[in-house]
């Protein structure tokens, strides 16, 4: 089974069950008359819903992450430059070309390898 | 039976388990009520001891069951704090546990962080960077010749 069709059966599986609790507790209130009956639908989207939330701020933090590692060796080199002297302003162009070259060798690479070039 | 009938079923009969304990509490409070209209000195006596010592299972301040209510906030505490769960510091053992789905999130999200972070250069010696400074610099010099030679020709 695709990773795609699991995901799908997961997301028809949490509507299903979300339904299923809202029509028992709409039976229960309505039909039934029982006026207390717990809220069970509302509080299970609450708990349903930090799954997602909880998704969504791994991808954020995981980002994060890679951006500081990409961006690591760069600040370490105008940090190493910076340290020995060298005017912070060149330090950072010098950084800065490197990114910059590196970058463009990346598109070079990618373009040349997917025959655009 | 494959897994999604089990939960079916779980899920059903979870329902009708807190369908029975909300009618029991109709039930029990109707009795309640109108043995309170009565002013019999034995209820009194009987809601004083309940509002004293009865459990979650017994709303003090209305003098009502409520079975239901604590049947689901049992059910609620299992499912957020071991199923869907949730992770945490703890600053005395400077360790980070994890509990449930959520746990699980973070935990692939914190070794993967973690990886990256350990893993990231921090620090470069003086003579790389003098190296690839001069390699910058030719480079640039080369890049220049070449672009005001195409200008030119």
């Amino acid at each position: 089974m695709s990773l795609g069709a699991i995901l799908l059966m997961a997301l028809l599986a949490v509507i299903g069950t979300l339904l299923l609790l809202a029509a028992v507790e709409k039976f229960a209130r309505e039909t039934l008359g029982l006026e207390d009956f717990p809220s069970i639908t509302s509080d299970m989207w609450k708990f349903l819903k930090r799954i997602p939330d909880a998704l969504t701020n791994a991808v954020k933090n995981i980002i994060n992450a890679l951006a500081d590692f990409i961006k690591a060796p760069f600040e370490a080199f105008y940090n190493t430059l910076m340290s020995y002297g060298l005017e912070p302003a060149f330090a950072q162009g010098i950084a800065t070309l490197i990114i910059v070259l590196t970058v463009i060798g990346i598109i070079l690479a990618i373009a040349k390898w997917r025959g655009w070039l | 039976m494959s897994i999604g009938t089990l939960v079916l079923a779980a899920i059903l009969i979870f329902c009708a388990i807190l369908i029975l304990a909300a009618a029991v509490d109709a039930a029990l409070n109707a009795i309640i009520e109108f043995l309170e209209d009565k002013h019999l000195d034995w209820m009194i006596d009987l809601i004083e001891w309940l509002d004293n010592n009865a459990g979650p299972w017994w709303d003090a301040d209305n003098n009502r069951f409520r079975i239901a209510s604590w049947l689901w906030d049992s059910i609620k505490y299992v499912i957020s704090q071991y199923i869907i769960g949730y992770s945490v510091y703890d600053e005395w053992t400077g360790k980070k546990y994890y509990y449930g789905i959520v746990g699980l999130i973070d935990y692939i999200a914190d070794q993967i962080t973690g990886f990256l972070l350990k893993y990231r250069i921090a620090v470069i010696d003086i003579t790389v960077a003098r190296a690839i400074a001069a390699i910058m610099l030719i480079l640039a010099v080369i890049g220049a010749i070449w672009a005001i030679r195409k200008v030119i020709t």
